[in-house]
């Protein structure tokens, strides 16, 4: 089998492809859709996360909430 | 390996990557340990990518007394927050604010927790707490997220949830277990009743859990291993006639291989005369019954042949 080329996901997904174990079996096809799942799971977490910071953030009094940002979440 | 364990595998990957498990059919031929890689490449990539954003949370907690952080925690911030800052905590502080939270909100974080970025304050929780968001998880039927947990707990956390768990309950976090020898101690853990109370939910829902039992047999040491045989050799016919019934239905034969290496001689006795019962009830069963014979040890094989030859 080809030598697979995960040198893509470094645009997108920098340092996860040095992680993976060994992927023999899957084509460069497969390895596209698999880096599609992780981006669109990385999109739902990071989505998901941003909306629990604004829902704790909701709570702040609006003048103090870009400080309060600033102190916690960055 | 048996596809049972690949088939578990690929739960816990689609249930990471939030797809139905159909979706993953593309990397379902690679090996156990490439999939098992692949997911822990990808979760501990997700997790970590966010612990830094949420170490100034962890270290604020510091500045308020633990009651009050409480009581923000469960009215302004979401499970999911606490979840990311959980490992980032002291674990003497962790084991405070713990006590204060309700146990719904407890059970919230676990879902969303990775156990093993959270081992040491996992480990320093009171066994009564472990067991009451325990029983909320198995309330709630979260038994990937409670697997996940028992390779982060302490023999003695991991034995006080199990006194509470059932045998459908043990079957099914069992089946999610990662490291075998985890698994090991946990069955080694259990009492003779409640091992047999896990072969007796294998005959409930029409046999629905003997892939469960067989997955289970299939990672146990040899000593663990003859002990679930041996509850099987004292099991009741209804048992012993739905784990037939699986193996020809369900077509587990290879899965149930292990197992049967692993009964004492009481217990092939009664499995044979099952097996062999069944093969006669119905015309076409004794070709499985044959398939599964070259993979059973030369005693085993014997035994069932000169019963075959009998009936």
């Amino acid at each position: 089998m080809a030598q697979l080329d995960l040198s893509a996901w470094d645009a997108q997904l920098p340092g996860l492809a040095q992680k993976l174990p060994d992927l023999d079996g899957l084509d460069q096809a497969d390895i596209q859709r698999l880096e599609a799942l992780i981006l669109q799971a990385q999109a739902q977490q990071a989505a998901s996360l941003a909306a629990a910071t604004e829902e704790s953030l909701s709570h702040v009094p609006a003048l103090l909430r870009g400080a309060v940002r600033k102190l916690l979440f960055r | 390996m048996s596809e049972l364990l690949i088939k578990a595998e690929l739960q816990k990957l689609a249930k990471m990557l939030d797809v139905p498990v159909a979706e993953l059919a593309f990397v379902s031929h690679l090996q156990l340990e490439q999939l098992r890689g692949l997911r822990q490449a990808v979760s501990g990539y997700l997790y970590d990518r966010h612990a830094r954003r949420f170490k100034r949370l962890a270290e604020s907690t510091r500045l308020l007394p633990n009651k009050v952080v409480a009581v923000i925690c469960e009215k302004v911030i979401p499970a999911r927050i606490s979840a990311q800052v959980t490992g980032l905590l002291e674990p003497a502080a962790a084991v405070d604010l713990a006590g204060r939270l309700d146990t719904g909100y407890q059970a919230d974080i676990c879902v969303a927790l990775d156990p093993r970025r959270a081992r040491e304050v996992l480990q320093a929780m009171p066994a009564d707490n472990v067991v009451k968001v325990a029983h909320e998880l198995l309330r709630r039927r979260e038994f990937m997220t409670m697997a996940q947990f028992v390779d982060a707990l302490t023999n003695e956390q991991i034995r006080r949830v199990a006194l509470e768990m059932n045998g459908e309950s043990l079957l099914r976090v069992g089946f999610y277990v990662e490291s075998v020898e985890r698994l090991d101690q946990l069955i080694a853990l259990l009492e003779a009743p409640q091992l047999a109370q896990t072969l007796a939910a294998g005959a409930e829902d029409d046999g629905a859990l003997w892939p469960e039992i067989l997955s289970l047999a299939e990672r146990l040491g040899e000593a663990q291993r003859r002990r679930l045989g041996d509850r099987l050799a004292e099991a009741s016919p209804q048992v012993l006639t739905s784990l037939v019934q699986a193996l020809y239905e369900r077509d587990l034969w290879r899965d149930a291989v292990v197992l049967f290496d692993a009964l004492n001689e009481g217990a092939q006795e009664v499995l044979i005369a099952a097996l062999v019962s069944h093969a006669d009830s119905d015309s076409g069963p004794r070709d499985h019954l044959h398939r599964i014979l070259p993979l059973l040890d030369d005693g085993l094989r014997r035994k069932i042949l000169l019963a075959l030859d009998q009936t």
